[in-house]
């Protein structure tokens, strides 16, 4: 019982990790791509 | 004691996993900290190796258009395939280029092939125009042409794409809107003086801002792209009202001086010469985009004076100078500012000229080869 639990206990840790590690990932993309999204105007002159 | 019943027993002991599954959801060491960091960094690393030139041409040619007017990205994929497909083709090329208003003044761009076969061409198209393009992508596309191409290519200009000054040329060179890499850009920026940014050969960090300014647009990317739609301006914003014409009259009037066309100018040279070198079976043509009939006016002797001088440039480097005003019969109501054309059988009978012409030029060309 306590070898499932410790199993069940590192497959938290694994599901905190794999989320965390994806949210870091989509913010640093996002966060760099506003940041140059910001500067390209589009439509331009007129 | 008491005995726990069986069913009892396995409650408590999922109930338990529950708490040992929480637990570990929350748990905060060294590694719940060390591990995201690492894996979103190998993520990105990896990300960067895999999108490349390959990847990019191959993905779906609407996944890196971002929305319905971004036509940077229909036109990245569009050079890419053009440089990596087209290597051992013999159908010839029909290229065309140029700024908003190569793409509001035709109706159906994507109609072409079948336009041309009607006249009985079998050639590929490349339309490879976007908003706002300044000589600068201009040459960045046509960079992308494998040697020895065949055919025609079209480059639409107008007087206010010829007086681009440096200040847009620094705006580009910091904010590039496309990612193809090209050795004659960066010879360009270098003689304007700009600092082309730093080359490492791999494709995502040397186009980082294409890519990144794509990432922002996830419902696109969700939906798996969106497809470009060559006249979203001028069914998006308003047409020019008289207020308009009043605001904008001295700035038009701005745009064509001597001083400003030369950089342009200068940089279109150099750009038809190399072209000229690179692939000697290619016709070139530059198209003048049809101006509003107040914009002439506005304009007055300057517009006159510039046609001449482009009709001159053109002679001096042996390329074709188009100007289908007279031949479409625009009227003024037509247009739905200064030089944008939105009704839509004025663009198709544009459309019909350009083929007929470019159709001349390769019969043409075909007969001298």
């Amino acid at each position: 019982m306590k070898h499932i639990r410790s199993r069940v206990h590192f497959a938290g840790v694994v599901v905190q990790v794999v989320v965390l590690s994806q949210l870091l990932f989509l913010s640093i993309l996002v966060l760099y791509s506003l940041q140059v999204g910001a500067r390209i105007f589009r439509y331009a002159q007129f | 004691m008491s005995q726990r019943s069986p069913e009892k027993n396995a409650s408590y002991d999922l109930l338990d996993l529950l708490q040992a599954f929480k637990e570990g959801l929350r748990e905060s060491s060294v590694r719940t900290f060390v591990a995201p960091v690492l894996i979103a960094f190998l993520q990105l690393f990896f990300v960067c190796l895999y999108v490349n030139e390959e990847t990019v041409m191959r993905s779906p040619s609407n996944f890196w258009v971002s929305g319905e007017s971004d036509w940077d990205g229909y036109a990245t994929v569009r050079a890419l395939q053009i440089k990596l497909q087209r290597r051992e083709s013999d159908v010839p090329l029909v290229v065309a280029t140029g700024d908003s208003m190569m793409l509001e003044n035709f109706e159906d761009p994507f109609a072409l092939p079948s336009q041309f076969r009607d006249r009985g061409l079998e050639v590929e198209v490349a339309w490879l125009a976007t908003d706002g393009q300044t000589i600068l992508e201009t040459i960045q596309l046509l960079d992308q042409l494998p040697p020895n191409t065949r055919g025609a290519l079209v480059i639409g200009i107008n007087p206010m794409m010829m007086s681009h000054g440096r200040d847009i040329f620094k705006e580009r060179a910091e904010n590039p809107r496309l990612a193809l890499t090209s050795r004659s850009l960066r010879d360009e920026m270098a003689s304007l003086g700009l600092e082309p940014a730093y080359h490492t050969g791999i494709h995502t960090l040397d186009h980082s801002h294409f890519f990144t300014a794509r990432v922002a647009n996830l419902r696109w990317w969700l939906k798996g792209g969106a497809s470009p739609n060559p006249h979203y301006a001028t069914e998006t914003y308003s047409r020019w009202t008289a207020q308009d014409w009043e605001q904008k009259q001295s700035k038009l009037h701005r745009l064509i001086q001597p001083q400003n066309l030369k950089p342009t100018e200068e940089i279109l040279g150099r750009c038809l010469e190399r072209l000229q070198n690179r692939h000697p079976d290619l016709s070139i043509a530059l198209l003048e985009a049809s101006l509003h009939p107040r914009t002439e006016e506005i304009l007055g002797e300057d517009y006159v004076e510039y046609r001449q001088r482009m009709q001159e440039f053109a002679d001096e480097h042996s390329v074709a100078y188009w100007i289908f005003q007279d031949e479409a019969q625009f009227d003024p109501e037509d247009y739905f500012d200064f030089g944008h054309v939105d009704n839509a059988s004025a663009r198709e009978r544009y459309q019909r000229i350009l083929c007929r012409r470019v159709a001349e030029l390769l019969r043409e060309s075909e007969q001298e080869g």
